[in-house]
């Protein structure tokens, strides 16, 4: 007993907490693999910086203790299962998946090498079994789309209380678009509203989407939240800027690029989260006893620029609700 | 020799034992205390931590709950506009909150007029019937009601707040808050490093936890014996606040648990501490006290090694010297200088050598004396018989001249006259040898005095009788006087001293006297001999009392003694327990005198038969018709004996031995009334035997005599058991008559009288 609690301690004392978490191992190198729809760029995006900022303080320092393997398919969803296979063959320690896409093609592309993923109700999307217990080689953090879409469609409605048609982007392949989509058109009923609903799947599609609305114009857009959306974020707020519409989207990140508002919570804070998924997975934990988390704060972010060039101003009851001003 | 390991190794062994055990006893005894001692301070800190917690959480969610209130600001209606105020004001409290996600607010019907949340829909107005709500139920009647914990679609905990409103019109806000954010209250908490804190609902299932996947996975820690036993507290079935002895964490590891209830929502903060780590410090206090322990261990070994060391080592050289001195080197000297009782043993061992070679030095200083001492007596003897001889020889000399004229034929007046020298010859070659036989004994101490009390004035007579004529023949005066005393001593030996001293004094006295008288001292009655004779000078006055010695004086009568007497004195005084006193002026006389105890009855008693009434009797009857055998296997001695003996008027019969004489008393119908016998008969029979057997024989037991030439103390000794009186060869016939006359009449008056063995009174 006593040399079992020695060892325990010797073990203990190497920075294991007895929940489980650990820091890095002294010594070790951690090899990881990062899959992204968007394309990798030199300068990491705001979600990437907090995750490495993150990893950093739990003690994997790139160049030092930790490889990671990075593989885009460069905003083209055909080339992700390409680029899964390709980063499975490089036998990484666990792969990161950056957006519901991303973790469809890892999880199509191993069952055994564990997928930290950041995705949108992943319970909807198939990629796990349930939040509680995930089950599989699946887990991660949990964007929360279709419950809070309806509230989206909501503070428009709020914003812009005499609205009445409201075009929706959504895309096709998003597994959880449908039931989103549904969940809006719902609500949509009780605040009397109509949607326009796009699906945006290709460039194309968008471009025909805005065609469209150029032909009917709606009162706001609401924007479904997902990478291609993300994606599309830049050309959407110009449209809507060119055409003086409002936008609701699902992520700042959005607005900071023009779009007018968005409510849901803060990417960054999500992809920091998953830095402790990963030290948890590096460190022996199984991917499917660790439940997927769901964000807990949302923000309402509005971008007081666009708000001027709109000329919209916010009514009180939004103010209220309103978390971040972006110039 | 073995020995020698032992000692040490069971002193090292001792010391190191000792010692380790000490320290053994007393790590133990700190280990236990602090062990005890650190248990119950961890705990303490645990439960401190606990209620800390505790209080952490119950305010965390009571500040909600008061926020809440304020939003529950008092509406005078609850009009569209009073609808519109509130709304607003919740939405200032989700703003506030972060933790709380949906509002709602009842009215006192029941119903729900505003809703409005974070991600489902806000409603206004809805009127949905909310009454059997039993947060809405209790809040109702003014209380805060915090609902029981459930689980959002099965992972996110939550929790329902129904607060009143303060207006008192038992209006509501009935809130959803999401208990994730208690997360970090949680966190926060710290034991040591290892130590986390917890929080379960009222069921047991884990609401907050530094890990919040476990919240996430609805974790139901009612399994844990602590939990449990938390639980079975608040139902209060009497489990004691004492850590549970068995706390485990999920994965099983022991841990020092310590819990505190959260009231009021019922549930409990729970801070743990791995057992490992909080037994970490113990562990380690322990394995330091070891490696003292061992060090300490090994410290005393060593220095129980130098100590035995130390100990065995003067041991050694006292057992290795004890072993030297033993194998007898006496000279060896063991050196230790220890100042203890070891060197004091050390010095006893060489003091007990010094003195055994000492003793051995002396012994054989002694043996070396001893055997010049014999040597030296050998020699006086030698020198003595040497000087002797010649005294001796003369009288033999004379004698056989004396036997050769003998021959010739002559007048038989003129062979009277040389028989009489012949016998006078004899008799003085017999006073020789008598004085030489005497001192013998009186070494080989086989002369006892028999002490009896008597009338001195016996033994003064005898002594005048035997020197009168003496002095007379030489011109001197005689005096004895008589004195009426009796004393207690030996008559014999008294009378042999007085003898010796008055022949002295007659033979060194030219002309004038001797004196003989008794003065009273003390005691002791002194009878001293005076004489005018030329003295004694100082220095030889030690002398004269040794053998042999005679005083040089020209007129020194040669032939007259061996210079015996005062040794013979000498000797006898201290048998008789008497002093000697000497005093002399040279050219002027001299005095000798003994004391003799004075008997402590003085009167007259009938004296022994006088001594020198045997003188009379010796020209008396006695020995006329006397039957006497004589055994000797020598044939001329017997003849001899024979002859003396007839010419007495004795019916003698001669026998070579017992058998011999037995067989011719058997021819003679009368019992021998004397028998002298040779001691050494032939066929190594003694004469003892032979008198025996003669007496048994006879069947009554007649005097005896022993006749010998040997002089050893052996006969003497054995011949003074059997109380036969000896007489030595040559025998006087003058002696022989004495001693036949005494022994008759002691045989006579009563039974046998032992013989001192001296040669009783001398003739001159």
């Amino acid at each position: 007993m006593k040399t079992f609690s020695l060892i325990t301690l010797l073990a203990l004392s190497l920075g294991c907490s007895p929940m489980g978490w650990c820091a890095a191992q002294p010594g070790k190198v951690y090899r990881i693999g990062y899959l992204a729809l968007t394309p990798i760029v030199e300068t990491p995006s705001s979600q990437r910086a907090a995750f490495l900022r993150a990893m950093g303080k739990l003690g994997y320092v790139q160049g030092k203790n930790l490889v990671i393997e990075y593989r885009s398919a460069e905003s083209n969803v055909e080339l992700l299962p390409e680029a899964a296979a390709d980063l499975v063959d490089q036998k990484p320690a666990l792969i990161f998946a950056a957006g519901a896409p991303a973790a469809w093609a890892a999880k199509e592309a191993t069952r055994t090498i564990p997928i930290v993923m950041f995705a949108a109700d992943p319970v909807a999307n198939g990629l796990v079994a349930s939040l509680a217990k995930p089950g599989g080689n699946v887990t991660g953090l949990s964007f929360l789309q279709i419950r809070l879409s309806p509230k989206r469609l909501e503070l428009v409605k709020e914003a812009f209380p005499k609205a009445s048609r409201v075009a929706v982007l959504w895309t096709r392949n998003h597994p959880a678009h449908a039931e989103e989509l549904k969940a809006v058109g719902a609500r949509a009923k009780e605040l009397s509203l109509t949607l326009q609903p796009f699906d945006v799947t290709r460039v194309a599609d968008l471009e025909q989407a805005f065609a469209r609305m150029n032909a009917s114009r709606p009162d706001a857009i609401l924007v479904l939240f997902d990478y291609r959306t993300l994606i599309y974020r830049e050309l959407i707020a110009d449209f809507a800027a060119r055409n003086r519409l409002p936008t609701m989207f699902g992520s700042p990140e959005s607005v900071e690029t023009g779009g007018l508002m968005s409510y849901g919570p803060g990417l960054a804070e999500l992809f920091a989260r998953a830095a402790t998924f990963v030290d948890r997975i590096l460190n022996g934990a199984d991917p499917a006893t660790l439940p997927v988390e769901q964000p807990t704060r949302f923000e309402l972010v509005v971008n007081r620029r666009t708000a001027q060039s709109l000329g919209f101003s916010i009514p009180e009851p939004l103010l209220l609700r309103v978390n971040v001003f972006i110039e | 020799m073995t020995p020698r390991r032992p000692l040490f190794v069971k002193y090292a062994a001792l010391i190191t034992a000792l010692a380790g055990a000490g320290l053994l006893v007393s790590g133990a005894i700190e280990s236990f205390f602090w062990h005890r001692q650190h248990r119950a301070t961890l705990v303490e800190v645990q439960r401190d931590k606990a209620a800390a917690a505790a209080s952490s959480v119950s305010r965390f969610v009571e500040d909600l709950a008061h926020q809440i209130g304020w939003a529950s600001v008092p509406t005078s209606g609850a009009q569209a506009s009073e609808l519109e105020k509130r709304r607003f004001d919740y939405l200032k409290l989700l703003r506030l909150a972060p933790a709380v996600t949906t509002l709602r607010f009842v009215d006192p019907h029941g119903l729900e007029r505003l809703q409005v949340s974070r991600m489902d829909a806000d409603r206004m107005d809805s009127k949905a019937d909310l009454s059997r709500d039993p947060g809405y139920i209790a809040a109702r009647d003014g209380r805060i009601h915090f609902g029981p914990i459930y689980f959002f679609e099965q992972t996110e905990p939550y929790m329902s707040i129904a607060v009143p409103d303060t207006s008192g019109d038992e209006s509501v806000t009935l809130a959803e808050v999401n208990l994730k954010f208690i997360w970090a209250v949680v966190t926060e908490i710290k034991v040591g490093e290892q130590g986390y804190a917890y929080v379960v609902d009222s069921r047991g299932r884990l609401v907050a936890h530094p890990d919040i996947s476990r919240v996430l996975q609805m974790t139901d820690l009612f399994v844990l014996p602590q939990v449990r036993a938390a639980f079975a507290q608040r139902n209060g079935n009497g489990v004691s606040h004492e850590p549970v002895e068995s706390a485990v964490d999920p994965r099983g590891n022991p841990v020092l648990s310590a819990y505190a209830p959260i009231q009021p929502l019922g549930w409990f903060v729970f801070v743990e501490q791995p057992r490992s780590e909080a037994l970490a410090p113990l562990y380690a206090s322990l394995s330091r006290t070891a490696v003292v322990f061992l060090a300490a261990l090994g410290l005393a070994l060593l220095a129980s090694l130098v100590l035995a060391r130390r100990m065995v080592s003067p041991i050694r050289k006292l057992q290795a010297g004890a072993q030297q001195i033993g194998a007898g080197d006496l000279g060896h000297r063991i050196h230790v200088d220890t100042g203890d009782e070891l060197q004091e043993l050390a010095e006893q061992f060489n003091r007990m050598g010094a003195q055994l070679q000492e003793s051995y030095a002396d012994l054989e200083r002694r043996i070396a004396e001893r055997t010049r001492d014999l040597e030296a007596a050998n020699q006086a003897k030698s020198r003595f018989l040497a000087a002797a001889s010649h005294d001796l020889r003369q009288p033999i000399h004379a004698l056989s001249l004396l036997v050769a004229q003998m021959r010739s034929p002559g007048r038989s007046a003129d062979r009277n006259e040389i028989v009489a020298q012949i016998e006078a010859g004899v008799a003085a070659l017999g006073d020789l040898f008598d004085d030489l036989l005497d001192i013998s004994k009186l070494e080989a101490g086989a002369v006892a005095a028999q002490l009896e009390d008597f009338a001195i004035s016996a033994v003064l007579g005898a002594i005048n009788a035997q020197f009168a004529p003496v002095a007379r023949e030489k011109g001197l005066r005689l005096k004895v006087l008589p004195v009426n005393a009796r004393v207690h001593s030996d008559p014999v030996l008294l009378q042999r001293v007085l003898s010796n001293f008055v022949s002295n004094a007659v033979r060194y006295t030219e002309h004038g006297g001797v004196l003989v008288g008794c003065r009273r001292r003390g005691p002791n009655l002194q009878i001293a001999v005076w004489d005018t004779g030329c003295g004694i000078p100082e220095d030889r006055r030690e002398d004269i009392f040794c053998e042999f010695v005679q005083l040089d004086w020209f007129g020194r009568d040669r032939g007259k003694g061996l210079g015996l007497g005062l040794a013979i004195v000498a000797r006898l005084a201290p048998l008789l327990g008497s002093r000697i006193e000497l005093r002399s002026v040279p050219g002027r006389g001299s005095m000798f005198a003994i004391d003799v105890p004075l008997a402590e009855a003085q009167d007259e008693r009938k004296a022994a038969a006088p001594l020198w009434g045997h003188h009379e009797r010796a020209h008396g009857t006695l020995l006329r018709g006397l039957f006497a055998v004589v055994v000797d296997d020598d044939e001329t001695a017997l003849a001899g004996m024979q002859g003396l003996l007839d010419s007495w008027g004795c019916l003698t019969l001669a026998a070579r031995g017992s058998a011999d004489a037995l067989a011719m008393l058997a021819q003679h119908d009368r019992a021998p009334e004397l028998v002298i016998c040779d001691y050494h008969l032939a066929d190594g029979e003694d004469g003892i035997e032979a008198i025996r057997r003669i007496q048994a024989a006879a069947g009554c037991s007649m005097p005896a005599i022993l006749v010998t030439g040997d002089a050893s103390p052996e006969v003497l000794r054995v011949a003074r058991e059997h109380q036969h009186p000896v007489l030595r060869k040559p025998v006087a016939p003058a002696k022989l008559r004495a001693l036949l006359n005494q022994l008759l009449v002691e045989h006579e008056s009563h039974p046998r009288r032992g013989d001192h063995g001296l040669s009783p009174s001398r003739n001159v």
